[in-house]
């Protein structure tokens, strides 16, 4: 599983803030595949990281 | 992760994390509620953290009101706005009140009465979320997907995106169509696709 953005995309983008945007949108578009195709505790894992380091 | 659209309940298999058992926590103290916004994309899996977790419940009398604080406050959390009973019911008629672990800001849960048609929408058709065989409460996922289009920041975008794309061939298209344009945001919906 690659994460593969759009070029199409990035190439309507007017500045580097929308073009940023864009990049972002389509992380969270793989990141919701690798959830959806993985077993919860798999991404659970990855993601407890970042909220454990935030909430005590 | 399963979703059973019949049922209204989804089952995640995961381990609980900091977050989680906060809210988990919070959440086994009152009878009738349902989490809203960010944290619900959270629990599905978005990358990111917050402060905050938005919570509806139907209105109280203030007795009843009473009671349910005073057992929030037996279990270790505090109201942050004040700690009278009397002030937090008048506040809540205004705005949300928010309560934490005592002596702990962050994380905290943002408590609201249901006070339009969108916020009851939410609490008569949540979804029941069993996660490590705890329970929660959460709103449909159209709704959630609809309301944070209209929210529109890029975090609210981001979470709708999420929420849309892991849920696509379960959501009821139609639905979320119905919602999003009562908010006047089809426009936004096209970016999440």
């Amino acid at each position: 599983m690659k994460f593969k953005i759009d070029k199409e995309k990035l190439k309507k983008a007017k500045n580097e803030k929308e073009r940023n945007r864009i990049e972002r949108m389509e992380f969270v578009k793989f990141w919701a595949n690798y959830v959806k195709t993985h077993k919860d505790k798999e991404w659970s894992k990855q993601q407890n990281i970042i909220i454990n380091s935030q909430v005590k | 992760m399963k979703y059973n659209i019949n049922e209204k309940k989804i089952v995640l298999n995961r381990e609980l994390n900091n977050l989680d058992k906060f809210v988990v926590n919070f959440c086994s103290l009152l009878e009738e509620y349902v989490i809203v916004s960010g944290y619900v994309s959270i629990l599905f899996g978005r990358s990111r953290g917050t402060e905050d977790v938005d919570l509806l419940i139907p209105r109280k009398e203030k007795g009843v009101f009473f009671k349910i604080f005073e057992k929030i406050e037996k279990e270790g959390f505090e109201c942050l706005n004040t700690s009278k009973k009397e002030e937090a019911f008048e506040m809540l008629k205004e705005h949300a009140i928010r309560f934490s672990r005592k002596g702990k800001p962050i994380p905290n849960m943002e408590f609201k009465i249901v006070k339009n048609d969108i916020e009851n929408y939410s609490l008569k058709n949540k979804i029941l979320v069993e996660i490590d065989s705890k329970k929660i409460y959460i709103s449909p996922l159209e709704m959630q997907i609809a309301y944070k289009l209209n929210l529109g920041s890029d975090k609210d975008l981001e979470d709708a995106k999420h929420i849309y794309t892991l849920f696509e061939d379960k959501l009821d298209k139609k639905e979320i169509d119905r919602l999003v344009e009562k908010f006047g945001k089809l426009d936004k919906l096209e970016e999440i696709k």
